[in-house]
């Protein structure tokens, strides 16, 4: 929960958006206007934010929030072991 | 091809006022913009004096994600080329955007962006640096987003020619219009850098004044001047061709004669002792022009308050113009809004058409007491009425660049 809580805020930061308009579903190019620029803004953050890393070959699987969330977490399992 | 030029819109950011109404009434009324620095605390510095635009909120232009994609000399830039294309009433959905482009200038483009980011970078590391660093920090990004704005395929341009960048910025514009690159161009020059770092290197190299009265800082050609007060903005000007305007019925303020440059290949900060680059630059323009030397009826000059550049300007104003120099008022409007650096050219090219509009020079203000090396009629404290047909406007930049560009009225349009 508090991994969509802060991808969340990483997008709000960076796209200028209020809470309310970022749902798990929200596609992050169609619905947000995402673009290139943006997306290396809030992966970079989450980056630095979790000890990460989220090479560019991860933005294939990424259109949702939903997507994102899940990279993270699949990040910082991998993290554990 | 050898079209007219001329100017159909203006746009400025200056520390006497946001938009061209307030800028044209402070400027003409001899509004002092300089004052102790908000940036940042200068009250143990040697330096303490700056000319900030104090009233600009970026919330007023822009979207939090727009603001977070600009530094602060994009976003001026942007808001005067917006107030200059509505200005000039262009229908961009009715004209060839191929043929419409985008020339500005800036002496150090996102100089704040690259201090911000070196911070971060030192504190905590390279992962920590703003992934739009890049995009933000260079100098010819201004021109990016300006196309951007208002979709304008055609050239485009970004002169880092120091302090006369925003002439050169006009001056090219000019040239491709003139013969036939481009139908309509958005040019000037942006700046945006009081911050330590600048000021800094400024004072170490004894460029910037350390007074600390704001209305005796910049004092071009007094006998006490002590250097520039350095200051921020923005200018922008739509620039058609005379066919082009007339087509479309474009309110025409003005027309471009002539543009001449050159370089001093002397020294990288200090101009040729006597203004032999300065004297070029001038003949150039005025033979490009087609002009004599005796129909030129005032010079917006350079004249930035340092020691160097105000001597060697009169001394070249002197050779090149002989006695008429004598009838020649000259005034320098960063006595007003200090040191635009890259910007200056431009909003001083602004003050060029508004006096021409008006047939009224703006005043020099600041300075006391006429260097007696240097005595010509500086409108002192006073602007006054002028039959004014062209106006010549000198910018010289570090690297010994020097450009000058006639501007004419619009009566003959």
């Amino acid at each position: 929960m508090n991994i969509l809580k802060n991808v969340i805020k990483e997008i709000m930061d960076v796209m200028g958006l209020s809470p309310e308009e970022i749902q798990l579903s929200t596609h992050l190019y169609d619905e947000l206007d995402v673009d290139s620029l943006d997306m290396s803004q809030i992966l970079l953050a989450l980056e630095n934010q979790y000890k990460i890393d989220l090479p560019d070959e991860e933005l294939d699987h990424i259109e949702t929030v939903e997507d994102l969330v899940k990279v993270v977490e699949e990040k910082l399992k991998d993290k554990e072991y | 091809m050898n079209n007219r030029v001329v100017i159909t819109g203006l746009g400025v950011v200056s520390p006497i006022g946001i938009g061209l109404d307030s800028f044209e009434k402070a400027m003409m009324a001899g509004k002092c913009g300089i004052d102790f620095i908000k940036a940042y605390d200068a009250t143990n510095e040697k330096v303490k004096l700056a000319a900030e635009i104090l009233d600009f909120d970026p919330q007023d232009y822009f979207s939090r994600k727009q603001i977070g994609r600009m530094d602060r000399f994009v976003q001026l830039g942007i808001v005067a080329a917006r107030e200059a294309v509505k200005e000039s009433r262009l229908n961009l959905k009715e004209i060839d955007l191929n043929y419409v482009g985008v020339s500005t200038g800036t002496g150090v483009g996102g100089i704040g962006t690259l201090l911000k980011e070196t911070k971060k970078l030192m504190k905590n590391g390279l992962n920590y640096v703003n992934a739009l660093f890049i995009p933000k920090f260079l100098p010819n990004i201004l021109t990016g987003n300006i196309a951007i704005e208002f979709g304008a395929m055609g050239p485009s341009y970004s002169p880092t020619t120091a302090c006369a960048a925003g002439t050169d910025a006009i001056g090219i514009a000019y040239k491709l219009l003139k013969y036939g690159e481009a139908k309509v161009m958005i040019a000037g020059g942006a700046e945006s850098c009081i911050n330590p770092l600048m000021i800094a290197g400024f004072t170490n190299m004894n460029a910037l004044t350390q007074s600390t009265n704001p209305k005796k800082a910049s004092m071009p050609f007094d006998v006490n001047r002590s250097g520039f007060v350095l200051g921020e903005g923005a200018g922008m000007l739509v620039l058609e061709t005379l066919e082009h305007a007339l087509e479309r019925k474009a309110n025409i303020l003005g027309e471009i004669l002539g543009y001449g440059q050159s370089c001093d290949a002397y020294h990288l900060t200090s101009s040729t002792p006597g203004g032999a680059g300065a004297i070029k630059s001038m003949a150039n323009a005025i033979d490009d022009a087609n002009l004599k030397i005796s129909q030129i009826d005032s010079i917006n000059t350079h004249g930035t308050s340092t020691l160097i550049n105000d001597k060697n300007e009169v001394h070249a104003i002197m050779s090149l113009f002989k006695e008429h120099a004598i009838h020649l008022p000259v005034n320098s409007t960063k006595s007003m809004i200090g040191h635009l650096q890259g910007a200056s050219g431009a909003v001083e090219a602004i003050g060029c058409i508004l006096e021409l509009k008006n047939q009224y020079l703006h005043p020099t203000i600041g300075t006391q007491t006429i260097d007696p090396d240097s005595v010509l009629d500086y409108l002192l404290g006073k602007g006054r009425p002028e039959r004014l047909n062209c106006i010549l406007s000198n910018s010289f930049g570090f690297g010994g660049h020097n450009s000058s560009i006639v501007f004419a009225n619009n009566h003959s349009l």
